[in-house]
């Protein structure tokens, strides 16, 4: 279901406890072409995915209730969200190695201050991975 | 002839004299030689005046010579005597290697580290060393220090951990010199547990406030490049994310200055201008700037001044800050049309004014009460209501306690709202008038 979604217009979440970063990052995606939702932390992110199918979530690491770590790994151990990709958003001294990133199901870290057209890029490259995959498939 | 005889005769004696002046006899003999030469002696005419002469001034020279060196004794034993007291009163372990690898001497503080008794004689320095590891590389060392100059210096370190609950990492450095022509080897260990932990703590905050200052940039960052790249060519977006930027840069100021406000206080630089301050007067100006924001969510925000004497010795601007960042977050926290009351009166038992900001909020959760205070502790269920330096609350704690020797708390029942108090010292009336 997720993969018949992407074909149309990819369904982003994006979940920081900023508001100020979603209205940012939200309004950059949704003019790249994406259709975004926003969830302010953890648990409502799961609230929103439970309601509809994502293509990708893009979430901030540190968040209060369930944080972005926190996050990935639920995505992760449910069968219904395992395939989503998840892209964090994270300071630097907060960096993971790539075990850590592969055990908690992030596909991909970005280092705060972000460009939002490289974000964009970035997101577009993942889809694209993704989609070639369930193509090969 | 029997002048010379007669001159190493008192020669034999001084010699004999010398030796038995060792111990206590020697007084006697030289009374002895004394009496020989002005008593019979004289009188008899078998000595002849050189002769007592000599004997005299060999009799002075010996009593100088006695007096200098129970004197010397009495400087040695006191010297001994004094630094041992200074060893044993040293808060960092203190023990002193033999040659052979023993240790004799020992403070109390390196006692304490095994529990060892300081007046047991011999001990390995395994038994005083609580890692095994560090008293076989502490004694390796002792050995290779016999081999150097005076003064060279060795350094090691070592952890253990504590076998109480608590099961504390303590960590510790240890210096050791060659002490003397003997061999021994003086080994000083002091404990950097507390330094390890200030080090940890500074590192966290920095950890913790890079990610703050973050946070912002990256709004700001965003919307430069959005509005470089044409993304923000609609005017009424442009002004919106222009408006976010605007915001965020603010924000980014607000805690930088709080974190060089907080660093200054303790550090102990913050050199306040202590006067006598009308806390009503400030909270009446700090209120005034505060009401624009209420009335935007049309809180009742209102100022109590219960009575007169309400002079603190204090300093003004700090004070303001501390009213500024209590009533500001009753004013931001709070749901619209909810009440904030500031209210001002003096404590008679406690001598101090007290100041109250009382809201009637969502309050705040019993578990997050005890750390409300510490730097960049946030209350996840107020995360989207608004967004502070992260600092405010640990900056009013200092102002109020480092700087004024105050008190500030905060109680707070869910549903019911909070209530931020602090109280700073009164000034005396008498003082006041003078």
């Amino acid at each position: 279901m997720n993969k018949q979604q992407s074909k149309n217009i990819p369904v982003i979440l994006v979940v920081d406890d900023e508001a100020h970063i979603v209205r940012v990052v939200a309004f950059k995606l949704r003019a790249a072409g994406f259709e975004v939702l926003e969830a302010g932390n953890g648990e409502e992110a799961l609230d929103r995915v439970a309601e509809r199918a994502v293509d990708l979530v893009l979430t901030d690491r540190q968040m209060p209730l369930l944080d972005g770590l926190g996050l990935a790994r639920r995505l992760a151990v449910d069968s219904k969200t395992a395939s989503i990709p998840v892209v964090m958003l994270t300071a630097r001294g907060f960096r993971l190695t790539p075990e850590e990133l592969a055990e908690a199901g992030v596909d991909e870290m970005i280092d705060k201050p972000f460009s939002p057209r490289v974000l964009v890029e970035r997101i577009r490259a993942i889809l694209d991975r993704d989609d070639q995959r369930s193509q090969a498939a | 002839m029997p002048e010379l005889f007669i001159i190493l005769l008192v020669m034999a004696a001084i010699v004999i004299g010398g030796l038995l002046g060792r111990h206590l006899a020697g007084r006697r003999f030289a009374a002895d030689c004394r009496d020989a030469a002005l008593g019979d002696g004289l009188n008899s005419g078998k000595l002849p005046d050189p002769l007592a002469r000599l004997v005299l001034d060999f009799q002075a020279r010996f009593e100088a010579v006695r007096r200098e060196h129970v004197l010397a004794r009495r400087v040695a034993t006191e010297r001994a005597d004094r630094a041992s007291r200074v060893m044993q009163g040293l808060e960092d372990p203190v023990l002193i290697i033999e040659s052979g690898g023993e240790v004799r001497e020992f403070n109390h503080a390196a006692g304490a580290l095994t529990g060892a008794e300081v007046d047991t004689g011999v001990n390995s320095v395994e038994s005083l060393v609580p890692s095994r590891v560090a008293a076989r590389e502490i004694e390796d060392l002792a050995r290779g220090l016999s081999e150097t100059e005076l003064g060279v210096v060795r350094r090691t370190n070592f952890t253990f951990t504590d076998q109480d609950e608590a099961r504390t990492i303590r960590d510790f450095t240890v210096t050791m010199r060659r002490l003397d022509e003997a061999d021994r080897v003086l080994v000083v260990i002091h404990e950097t547990t507390r330094e390890r932990e200030i080090a940890r703590i500074k590192s966290e905050f920095v950890a913790k406030a890079s990610h703050e200052l973050r946070t912002p940039l990256s709004s700001i960052r965003a919307t430069l490049e959005m509005l470089e790249e044409g993304d923000l060519d609609e005017p009424e977006i442009r002004t919106e994310m222009l408006g976010i930027a605007t915001e965020e840069t603010g924000r980014l100021g607000r805690l930088v200055e709080d974190m060089l406000d907080i660093s200054r206080i303790e550090a102990g630089v913050a050199r306040p201008r202590i006067e006598a301050v009308d806390l009503g007067e400030i909270a009446t100006e700090v209120l005034d700037g505060l009401r624009a924001a209420a009335d935007r969510k049309s809180l009742d925000l209102s100022l109590r001044l219960r009575d007169e004497g309400l002079v603190v010795e204090g300093d003004r601007e700090m004070l303001a800050t501390v009213i500024g960042n209590l009533a500001g977050n009753a004013v931001k926290y709070v749901p619209d049309g909810e009440r904030v009351v500031v209210e001002i009166a003096p404590d008679d038992l406690t001598r101090s004014v007290v100041v109250t900001v009382t809201d009637t909020g969502l309050g705040i959760p019993p578990d997050d009460l005890p750390r409300i205070f510490e730097k960049f502790y946030r209350v996840a269920r107020y995360e989207r209501r608004a967004r502070g330096s992260g600092l405010g609350l640990d900056l009013c704690r200092n102002i109020v306690e480092e700087v004024h020797q105050g008190r500030i708390g905060v109680d707070s029942t869910i549903g019911e709202g909070a209530r931020f108090w602090f109280g700073v010292p009164a000034k005396h009336a008498s003082t006041l008038a003078a």
